[in-house]
């Protein structure tokens, strides 16, 4: 029967296939799209062109908080400060908790439901249907997003964990001090560790002045690690080593970092100046190269598919623009200012976090729509916390 | 021939061909909307793709992940996948014709993965290997959603036939 049925299987896929009323293609409009992205890279004269893109993502919104900052030296955005809106945390009214997976001690919140860590996580790295909670002692447990099934991969890793998109591969440092090890493991499903490889990058650190970095996953399949002290970093495809990922010969040295730092968000790569200030950037022919201006502010990619960036400005208000992130054209709206510490994350396409810290002793998400400007308490914590990114 | 003379081409060439294989793994309602995203991407990182080992298979991964991220995002913005078997709709079907749009039916409601391993596995005509690359995930993770889709559709199989029967629904 089964044979029959696989046959049935393959005849229907390739009739609905050949059924399919294919639509044409506007390959122009589609390379127009594109363009969009890589003006801005192109960047600096085009000013004019990223804000009409701006305006095409987001449209004019209505302001909830203060007004724009005259000594911003990027171009306001539309902002309105409506009669009666709410100015501090406490008038802000509850709304349903973050999408995302947050924690407050050893409490992992999913959607739904709470799993009790046996360690309190100081990362939560998304990967696929999963959720990694990770703490510096070296723990890294896989969370089901569904079911809040765990699994723990490993207690002795030397960094944060890092994932692909569909949470496929985890990988980690090996705690050795002074070693280039990147441990690679293929989780299939309920956490389970198929395969397992050990890879070690041509860096040379020594203990602790210039450590050797795990950065991330770049796109699908790009691992990158960097010793920034020697301002190197080095690319690792996955994609060359078939199913199972192969040693060195598809590491690359790749071109072009100067003395930045580099964290990867949302599978996007984020460089880092000494002055604070982030760039977006791409890996193009083994050399990382920035795709737009950089930015005085930490840049969050991810919003709206993957298509917007947001940051804190110096005013505490949030800018929204279209990726890789113009500092020019940016949608932009206030919330409640409290002087306490806040971290922006995005929630969803249309919504972001500002995770405020209040004192020593408690912190509260605020999620806020980018497309009204209307924000609402979504979570209180306590002082240790980790929100999923 | 610079990036977008040769980024045109390929899109021209091969934009039947990957529609339709959107169209299995993620529904003829989504299909253009997700190969016009994945062709985007591709696009931003045109010179990796075309130094790729096969810039066709790594589009095709793309493409896949693209559907299974909008898909995960979808969840997690709280849609909910409506089944578009009915009973009305199998008492309506033809005869001849039940096993085919039941099979399709059954096809549509695998979770995302299990349904990509499928339509890879006998569209596309991929090894394991093939689509462990392409899912980025280990061929032991292949073989776990190969085995849970096939034992979905291999139950719901069951019941056809059991009603094709005489003494079955069909009788």
């Amino acid at each position: 029967m089964t044979d029959k049925l696989e046959d049935l299987v393959a005849d229907e896929l390739r009739r609905r296939a050949a059924d399919a009323d294919v639509p044409p293609l506007a390959v122009a409009h589609l390379i127009a799209r594109g363009h969009e992205a890589r003006r801005v890279r192109a960047r600096r004269t085009l000013t004019v062109v990223a804000a009409v893109v701006a305006a095409a993502l987001v449209t004019v919104v209505v302001a909830v908080g203060h007004s724009d900052d005259p000594g911003s030296t990027r171009p306001p955005g539309p902002a309105a400060t409506p009669t009666g809106a709410p100015r501090t945390l406490s008038e802000l009214p509850s709304g349903p908790p973050p999408r995302v997976v947050y924690s407050s001690g050893r409490t992992v919140h999913l959607s739904g439901r709470t799993v009790e860590l046996p360690f309190v996580p100081d990362h939560l790295v998304p990967a696929g249907d999963a959720v990694l909670a990770s703490s510096a002692r070296g723990s890294v447990v896989w969370i089901d997003r569904a079911t809040g099934a765990t699994a723990t991969l490993t207690t002795t890793a030397g960094s944060t964990p890092v994932a692909t998109l569909t949470g496929g591969w985890v990988a980690w440092l090996k705690a050795t001090k002074g070693s280039a090890i990147v441990v690679l493991v293929g989780v299939g499903s309920h956490g389970a560790i198929d395969e397992r490889f050990e890879q070690r990058f041509p860096a040379k650190p020594s203990c602790c002045s210039d450590p050797f970095e795990l950065n991330g996953i770049v796109g699908a399949d790009q691992l990158i690690a960097s010793m920034p002290s020697q301002q190197k970093a080095w690319s690792w495809s996955l994609e060359t080593g078939g199913s199972s990922a192969r040693p060195a010969s598809s590491i690359q040295l790749l071109g072009g970092l100067g003395q930045q730092g580099i964290t990867v968000i949302d599978h996007t790569l984020v460089l880092t100046d000494a002055a604070g200030g982030t760039t977006i950037a791409g890996l193009f022919n083994a050399r990382i190269e920035a795709m737009a201006d950089t930015n005085p502010f930490p840049i969050v990619p991810g919003g709206a598919g993957g298509q917007a960036v947001a940051y804190l400005d110096d005013g505490g208000k949030v800018r929204v623009g279209p990726f890789p992130g113009a500092a020019v054209g940016n949608h932009v709206f206030g919330f409640p200012q409290t002087g306490d510490p806040v971290t922006l994350f995005w929630d969803d396409a249309t919504h972001v976090l500002l995770v405020y810290t209040i004192g020593s002793t408690r912190a509260t998400i605020v999620r806020c729509a980018i497309s009204t400007g209307s924000c609402e308490r979504a979570a209180e914590l306590g002082p240790a916390y980790a929100v999923e990114q | 021939m610079d990036v977008d003379d040769s980024f045109a081409e390929y899109a021209a060439a091969r934009w039947a061909a990957l529609y339709r294989l959107a169209v299995l793994l993620a529904g003829a309602d989504r299909a253009e909307d997700v190969t016009q995203e994945a062709l985007l991407r591709a696009y931003r990182s045109w010179s990796r793709v075309q130094d790729a080992w096969s810039p066709d298979a790594y589009v095709k991964k793309i493409l896949v992940n693209t559907i299974i991220t909008e898909g995960k995002r979808g969840r997690r913005a709280g849609l909910v996948l409506v089944d578009r078997s009915t009973e009305a709709d199998l008492d309506s079907a033809e005869d001849g014709v039940v096993d085919r749009e039941l099979i399709w039916g059954q096809v549509e409601k695998l979770p995302p993965r299990q349904r990509a391993v499928i339509v890879l596995r006998y569209y596309e005509d991929l090894s394991e290997a093939e689509i462990a690359r392409t899912l980025d995930c280990a061929t032991g993770t292949v073989k776990a959603h190969a085995s849970a889709a096939l034992r979905t559709l291999r139950a719901a199989s069951a019941e056809w036939l059991d009603a094709e029967r005489p003494g079955g629904r069909h009788d």
